[in-house]
């Protein structure tokens, strides 16, 4: 029993330690590859994608990067600062890829098409970044 | 003070099989999955589980479960709790995503939840009167390769299972392998309940492999079992599951019902439960 356990003990420990740094491979949109930088958005420009986006926000997104005002978020706000000059195609792969080190999970789990409805609103309500 | 707002699971649909995605950082999934089954040579039986699963970090989430059952014309019995690890082991999204799982088990031998099978599980082994059962105390430490990946909004999972009894028995073996995907790809721009974005169907495929000393599938129980799941924007999913076994070893039909609420950033959620809001 004694040895089962340090096995599973030691394997814990080696999975956390290759977790670390796995992750940190993962830090921030500044990461994505450029194949994934020059991607479009196939809803570009579509409010009806946009208002999706904007209800997929509300139910995946907001409770960590509240809106309201005077709210404690515990992820940044996604404001003009955070979106204006990030790329449609950027945005994609940071939503679908998360930064698990820093606790933005991998939204992968959502259709592509959903994670492009959710980059609609983002840049429809900050449209500088495209 | 702004009320924690509800977070649909939008997880895959399966019950058996472990994808790579994992639970958001300090979110707190409450869970209970029943499982009826038939018993050939014994009663008919309710088995339960009560799931607490917490992402502690973006690549790690634990699960504590509880576990009871109630076999007909016997009794209800709690049978034990497990206590499992996963750490998802590379970092990004790629077309094959490992995780690895540990999970501690203190169970007695009346547990039927069938939440993984393993070694020379049959069905023969639930027909054994709960007093008997509750005897037989299993200590047993689980370890699973999960192996999952997104192919065009299509999730694929395997996982391959590894149990042992800590009293000295052999290295045990089983498999989950699942397939699924969402009914609906692309949200609606209003609110809706009932429609397709919010539903997954798929199907799995468990079963034993053996153990050290006889590795391979005679003697062993599988099944074949749809899934599909609700995902309700109030925050609560449902899953239902029929399960068919695939030999003589198995019990011939099982389902499962899952019911599920997520409750996102709980340190909030109890903060605000406290009075204390967002200060």
């Amino acid at each position: 029993m004694r040895r089962a356990l340090t096995i599973a003990g030691c394997g814990l420990a080696a999975c956390a330690a290759l977790a670390c740094l796995g992750t940190t491979a993962g830090v921030g949109p500044s990461r994505a590859p450029d194949a994934a930088r020059s991607l479009a958005n196939p809803f570009r420009d579509d409010a009806s994608a946009a208002a999706a986006g904007r209800k997929l926000f509300e139910r995946h997104c907001a409770h960590c990067h509240e809106t309201a005002p005077g709210a404690k978020r515990r992820a940044p706000a996604l404001d003009a600062a955070a979106l204006g000059n990030v790329s449609s195609g950027t945005l994609f792969w940071f939503v679908t890829n998360g930064n698990l080190r820093g606790g933005m999970p991998a939204w992968s789990r959502l259709p592509r098409a959903q994670r492009w409805q959710l980059v609609a609103y983002l840049q429809a309500s900050h449209p500088r970044g495209r | 003070m702004a009320a924690p707002r509800p977070a649909p699971a939008q997880e895959a649909p399966y019950f058996i099989t472990y994808t790579h995605h994992m639970e958001e950082p300090g979110s707190l999934e409450v869970a209970i999955a029943p499982v009826f089954a038939t018993q050939r040579g014994g009663d008919d039986f309710l088995a339960s589980s009560l799931e607490l699963e917490y992402g502690l970090t973006g690549w790690w989430t634990t699960e504590l479960y509880l576990d009871g059952q109630a076999t007909m014309n016997d009794s209800t019995v709690f049978t034990g709790w497990r206590w499992e690890h996963r750490v998802r082991l590379l970092a990004g999204e790629r077309r094959i995503n490992p995780v690895l799982y540990v999970e501690y088990e203190d169970v007695n031998g009346a547990e039927k939840t069938m939440l993984e099978v393993v070694g020379h599980d049959v069905e023969a082994d639930h027909g054994e009167p709960n007093a008997v059962g509750r005897r037989e105390r299993e200590r047993e430490l689980e370890t699973k390769l999960i192996i999952s990946g997104q192919f065009r909004d299509w999730n694929l999972a395997g996982n391959l299972i590894a149990a042992k009894n800590l009293a000295g028995e052999p290295w045990e073996f089983g498999y989950a392998l699942g397939l699924s995907r969402p009914l609906g790809l692309a949200a609606r721009a209003t609110a809706c309940t009932v429609c397709p974005e919010n539903f997954a169907a798929g199907v799995e495929l468990y079963g034993g492999l053996g153990d050290q000393h006889a590795f391979g599938l005679p003697d062993t129980s599988h099944y074949l079992a749809p899934v599909i799941a609700w995902n309700l924007p109030s925050g609560l999913s449902l899953r239902l599951s029929p399960g068919f076994g695939l030999n003589r070893e198995s019990h011939r039909f099982l389902v499962r019902l899952g019911l599920s609420y997520e409750v996102p950033d709980l340190g909030r959620a109890v903060r605000g439960a406290l009075g204390r809001g967002n200060r």
